[in-house]
């Protein structure tokens, strides 16, 4: 029978074989065959193993990993990241926001977490200006919404495909909202972030004038330090709130990228993050696309880190962090996802 | 230090390097869980089963084959072959056809880019395999997620054992010809 088949057919063979293997007997049939039929099989057989990739990624726990590492026996080192949270203590500054901030933080008027006291107005603002450009889109919105034929339908089966549009534009209209909603509330989460980090670059900055009249602060710490303040409170500024991913080692983590109007310079800090792991360092990615481009590694301080560069990569639209080998120049991420931002987007 | 490649990690395993094993399992740990639950239905006999896929790679990386199967595919069928062999040793089978072609696992891949090449990638060989015949994928599927024999899918499904094999060779064919761009740095 097998005679009359060419290895075309029997590496189709030696495949669904090798499909069929019990654990100990993998090795072997995979190793079995002639040259020709050997090659035709494996193409099947890398065909075929693709269909794993059809399914959806299912999280890998670290505790997993970590109870995996600990059954090894026989190394001398064990080099295996630690992800697990520690307590953080996250230090709000306490001065006030200068007033020459609240000029260029004003605009769009969000509430900032922090400062309820000295800008109670500003959420009233917020939110009538939000309410007011809500309901003028309103009815934008909704004027397709009366059918002006309905009354016209004299038997169901006018009615019924008028019904059905009436309930899809209600449904439209509900959802539309709700995404107003979240994006409203992004929105404030957003500002509330710039604001502190505006305080604390101002605060950092007048620091740093004043060891620099000690002359032990360069006048390029402090160029820096003005560049990132302009960028936190320029109007024309883009952010980016990176989050943990679902089922993250450290779920309190967060970060803003915030990008200048330029579209090249950025700055990005993040916050709560423990420490990578020996051997191992946080990494930013740019996402172009669904292409992920690297963008240079940070170390923490703390449990927070600063990163800032003048280039950025055209159509750049997201951003994300992992946890890569130190020292890593590979041109797509292999860790476990920290941080990641669905969409750089404009802050007012 | 450059990314490693998947063969070098293999390489560094069989040196005894747990770093090696640990960034592996990074990389291939989610695709890995992803296959066995659907196998076996149940996330902690998934985990159990990439334990043990994991130890098998840290005991015999030194028997790993470049010429025979890339990485990604020796890990697979080694992970898929145990998962089935705890199916087949819990005598859950039949509960494992009534699912053969039931919806995937709800999606719960982690979020962010490694997750959005993942996912792209997921998409283009979900639109392969949905473009072979339903005959040719069900066999196909019943073959690769539960390891039936050609000859139990005959039984079990009453067609003839001409026409499983039949099915199972044009799909396979098939499949190769539509992943041929997918399988280039695989091979």
């Amino acid at each position: 029978m097998t005679e009359s088949l060419g290895p075309e057919e029997l590496g189709l063979e030696a495949a669904l074989d090798v499909l069929e293997a019990r654990p100990n007997d993998l090795e072997g049939r995979l190793a079995s065959g002639d040259e020709a039929i050997a090659a035709i099989r494996r193409q099947h057989i890398e065909a075929l193993t693709l269909l794993a990739w059809t399914l959806p990624a299912q999280p890998a726990s670290v505790a997993l990993r970590e109870k995996l590492i600990g059954k090894l026996q026989g190394d001398e080192t064990v080099v295996v990241p630690s992800l697990a949270s520690e307590p953080v203590t996250i230090v709000v500054p306490p001065s006030q926001i200068p007033s020459l901030l609240h000029g260029a933080l004003d605009p769009p008027a969000l509430t900032p977490a922090v400062e309820k006291s000295s800008h109670s107005r500003v959420p009233l603002a917020a939110e009538e200006k939000a309410g007011a450009t809500r309901a003028a889109a309103a009815p934008a919105r909704r004027a397709p919404t009366p059918a002006a034929p309905m009354p016209r339908a004299r038997s169901y089966a006018w009615a019924l495909p008028f019904a059905a549009l009436f309930a899809l534009a209600a449904v439209g209209i509900g959802w539309h909202d709700r995404q107003l909603d979240s994006q409203l509330a992004s929105t404030r989460e957003q500002l509330a972030a710039a604001r502190t980090e505006a305080q604390r670059l101002t605060e950092r900055l007048g620091e740093a004038g004043a060891q620099s009249t000690a002359a032990s602060a360069s006048e390029a710490s402090l160029e820096q330090l003005r560049g990132q303040l302009a960028m936190v409170t320029s109007t024309g500024t883009a952010v980016c709130a990176l989050k943990p991913s679902r089922g993250a080692a450290a779920p309190a983590a967060g970060g803003v990228l915030y990008v200048a109007p330029d579209h090249k310079h950025w700055y990005l800090r993040a916050q709560k993050l423990p420490p990578p792991g020996p051997g191992r360092a946080y990494r930013l990615w740019f996402m172009v696309g669904d292409k992920p481009m690297p963008a240079g590694t940070f170390e923490l301080v703390g449990d927070e880190a600063v990163m800032s560069s003048p280039t950025m990569p055209d159509g750049t639209s997201a951003a994300m962090v992992t946890i890569e080998p130190e020292g890593s120049t590979a041109d797509r991420p292999s860790g476990p996802v920290a941080l990641f931002g669905r969409k750089i987007a404009p802050l007012s | 230090m450059r990314e490693l490649a998947d063969a070098e990690l293999i390489r560094r395993i069989a040196d005894r390097r747990q770093e090696a094993l640990s960034i592996l399992y990074d990389r291939f740990a989610p695709l890995l869980l992803a296959l066995t639950r659907r196998i076996l239905g149940n996330g902690s006999d998934a985990e159990e089963v990439v334990q043990e896929t994991f130890i098998q790679v840290w005991a015999q990386a030194n028997r790993y084959d470049p010429r025979r199967s890339s990485v990604p595919t020796w890990l697979v069928l080694l992970a898929r072959s145990r998962a089935i062999d705890m199916l087949r040793n819990r005598g859950v089978r039949a509960r494992a056809l009534a699912t053969a072609t039931a919806d995937p696992p709800l999606d719960a891949s982690p979020e962010g880019p490694g997750a959005v090449w993942y996912e792209e990638r997921r998409r283009r060989l979900a639109k392969a395999l949905a473009e072979l015949p339903r005959e040719q994928r069900d066999v196909l599927q019943h073959s690769f997620y539960q390891g039936f024999s050609q000859r139990e899918i005959a039984q079990s499904t009453g067609i003839p054992l001409g026409t499983v094999k039949t099915r199972t060779l044009l799909a396979l064919r098939k499949l190769r010809e539509s992943l041929r761009d997918e399988m280039r740095d695989l091979l």
